[in-house]
Parts: C-alpha cells; sequence; structure tokens
C-alpha cells in the first residue's frame, strides 16, 4: 500500500495548485485533504465520516497549514504531540507565513520541519518531487501503527488543549 | 557556511557518506565526531571545541544511534533540552529497532534515515537530505535575516504571489508602480 499524504490546507485554490503541481510531477501517492483543524483531528482520531482506517489510512506525512478555520494549525500541532499515538507522527508545517514568531513555535510545538509554499507552480512541483524523495524515501523510518488499537482514541480535552493553548498566548 | 556536524563512530561509513555528499552536490563543510560526548562537546563548544570560527554550530546534526560513551538517542535528548528546538537533528544509523525510531521522534529527531547498502541509493538520499533541508526547510533565524535584509533574498522564499518568470532568469521583484 502506497502512503498517504495528509494537506491540511483551507484555500481551495491552494489545494488545486497542490494538486495541480503533484499531477505534474507524476506524484502518486493517494493525497487526502481535510479543510480546518476540527475536521484534522476527526480524521486522526478516526471519528465520524473518518472512521474507515483502509479508506483514510494514518498518513506518512501530514502538511499543516497555520491558517485554519475552527482551529488553528498549531492548535492541532499542539493536539497530535500531546496525544502518545500521534505524538511521532511527521508533521511539516506547510503555509505562506514566514513570521519568524510563527516559525520559532512551530518548532518548540514540535513541528518536523517548515516549509514556506513556493511561489511558483513549477517550485511547487521540485518541492513535492522532494517530499517524495525525502519523505517517502524507502529507508525513511516513521512508527508503525497497530491498526486494531486506533479504531477507538479517546476524543476528549480538546477544550482543556484549546483553553491552555490560548492562555498562553 | 554553515558546517554538517556528523557524529558517527565507523570509520568506513564515513568515507562513505563524505563520498556520497559530494556526489550529492553538498558544499558545506562536514565535521566529524566520533562519538556522543565529542558531539556534544563541540555542540556546546568545550574543551577543544572552543574556537567557534574553527568549529562554527552546524546547520544540521546527522547522528548515529550506536555511539561509544554517549548514545544517539541521548545525545538527542540533550540537544533538545540544552540547544532548543531549531537544531536540525537527523537520525542516520545502520538499523533500527521500532521503538527506538518512535524514542527518537518523541525526542524531537526532525527525521529517522537507515543507511542504504547501494552507493547510488545513498546519493539519491543525501541530495534529497540536502533540498530538503537545506533549501527547502525554513528556520526561524534564517526568516529574521531575510526580514532585515542581512542575507541576500532567494526567489523561492519572496512572498506568495510573487511569480519569478518560468525561465529563472529573472530573480528580481517586479518594480512596484509609482503613482502619486
Amino acid at each position: 500500500m502506497s502512503d498517504t499524504i495528509l494537506l491540511v490546507e483551507d484555500e481551495e485554490s491552494d489545494v488545486e495548485i497542490f494538486m495541480l503541481a503533484a499531477k505534474e510531477v507524476r506524484f502518486e501517492n493517494p493525497i487526502q485533504v481535510v479543510k480546518d483543524g476540527q475536521e484534522a483531528m476527526d480524521y486522526f482520531s478516526g471519528t465520524g465520516k473518518y472512521f474507515d482506517r483502509e479508506r483514510f489510512p494514518l498518513p506518512a506525512l501530514v502538511l499543516l497549514d497555520l491558517k485554519l478555520p475552527y482551529r488553528m494549525g498549531m492548535v492541532v500541532l499542539h493536539w497530535l504531540r500531546t496525544q502518545s499515538k500521534f505524538k511521532s507522527i511527521i508533521v511539516v508545517v506547510f503555509t505562506s507565513s514566514e513570521n519568524a514568531l510563527d516559525i520559532s513555535k512551530a518548532y518548540e510545538e514540535g513541528a518536523n520541519a517548515y516549509l514556506v509554499k513556493p511561489p511558483t507552480l513549477e517550485g511547487l512541483g521540485y518541492l513535492i518531487r522532494n517530499l517524495k524523495n525525502f519523505w517517502l524515501n524507502p529507508d525513511m523510518r516513521r512508527p508503525q501503527w497497530p491498526l486494531e488499537n486506533l479504531k477507538t482514541v479517546p476524543f476528549v480535552g480538546h477544550a482543556v488543549v484549546l483553553k491552555k493553548f490560548t492562555a498562553k498566548w | 557556511m554553515k558546517p554538517i556536524l556528523q557524529v558517527e563512530d565507523d570509520a568506513n561509513d564515513v568515507i562513505l557518506l563524505e563520498h556520497a555528499m559530494k556526489s550529492a552536490g553538498v558544499t558545506n563543510p562536514i565535521q566529524v565526531v566520533s562519538d556522543g560526548r565529542q558531539a556534544i562537546d563541540y555542540l556546546q563548544g568545550a574543551g577543544k571545541f572552543g574556537d567557534r570560527e574553527q568549529y562554527p554550530m552546524p546547520c544540521l546534526v546527522l547522528l548515529d544511534l550506536k555511539l561509544p560513551y554517549v548514545m544517539g538517542l541521548d545525545v538527542l535528548k540533550w540537544i533538545r533540552q540544552q540547544i532548543g528546538t531549531e537544531l536540525v537533528v537527523v537520525m542516520l544509523t545502520a538499523s533500527a529497532e521500532e521503538a527506538d525510531i518512535r524514542t527518537a521522534y518523541n525526542r524531537g529527531a526532525n527525521a529517522f534515515l537507515t543507511k542504504p547498502s547501494e552507493a547510488s541509493k545513498l546519493d539519491d538520499m543525501l541530495r534529497a537530505l540536502k533540498d530538503f533541508w537545506l533549501t527547502y526547510n525554513t528556520l526561524p533565524r534564517e526568516s529574521f535575516e531575510r526580514a532585515t535584509g542581512a542575507k541576500s533574498l532567494d526567489s523561492r522564499t519572496t512572498l506568495f504571489g510573487y511569480l519569478p518568470s518560468r525561465n529563472g532568469a529573472d530573480h528580481e521583484a517586479p518594480k512596484k508602480a509609482v503613482n502619486e
């Protein structure tokens, strides 16, 4: 089974450009898209329409935008890193923000890397090819997810996480 | 140009990697230390590593798992506690157990690679590693340097929305029209 990547992106035009660039460089791995922070959390937890792990597998790589409706990308990242099951999932921030504070905060919250969206379709194509060559390299090691243990992840504490997070700002 | 710090105790692997880095077009200087204690000394500028001009802080650490004196995972823990989260640490090791991989990511490793046995695969891996960490990835300090003009702008990281010409010759942002 081919490794899935999960794109957390609310801007429809950015999703379209990403898909187009991926097609141009013949990126053939499945790409799942969720449009806001809440949906991202639902996807990871396998709740609601994301119940079926075969259709919605845990991704080998998450590309996370920071400016998202409902729950900001940083909250999603913070939440992932406080869940023992998702603590080691690979999250690469993928945003248009070049703000040094956003970058510092993302690394502090446990992002594996931070990418600024390339300004051209061609540039994005090169980047997607590089993502494939580096993060989906056969010699890249990621923790394995035992499927049977993932069906019921306790989905509590959002409010607490959010409160704790916003309190810091 | 900041060096890459390679923490590797196997002399053969040092030579192999040095060769592969050259093939992959890595131009950064490579500093090699052969055990975990030396890695920590290097990073804190202790002992013989006191001279930061001769031993500058690296832009990237390639860290083996099994090392004399201090193991790779403990060096990683030390880095995250003492240096912080902004130094890129990529684990690069011959083989790995599931528990090591999980621990490495939980302790804040940026990525975890096993060394491929074929030379051509190692070249490809290092080329991808170079492109990702030394070209695409952004660290806070780099962003600050760009914002203050301390380093020249490169076209890839200018603001989203500006489209350089497709032939790549035009790396200057279009001049703003002045209408007064």
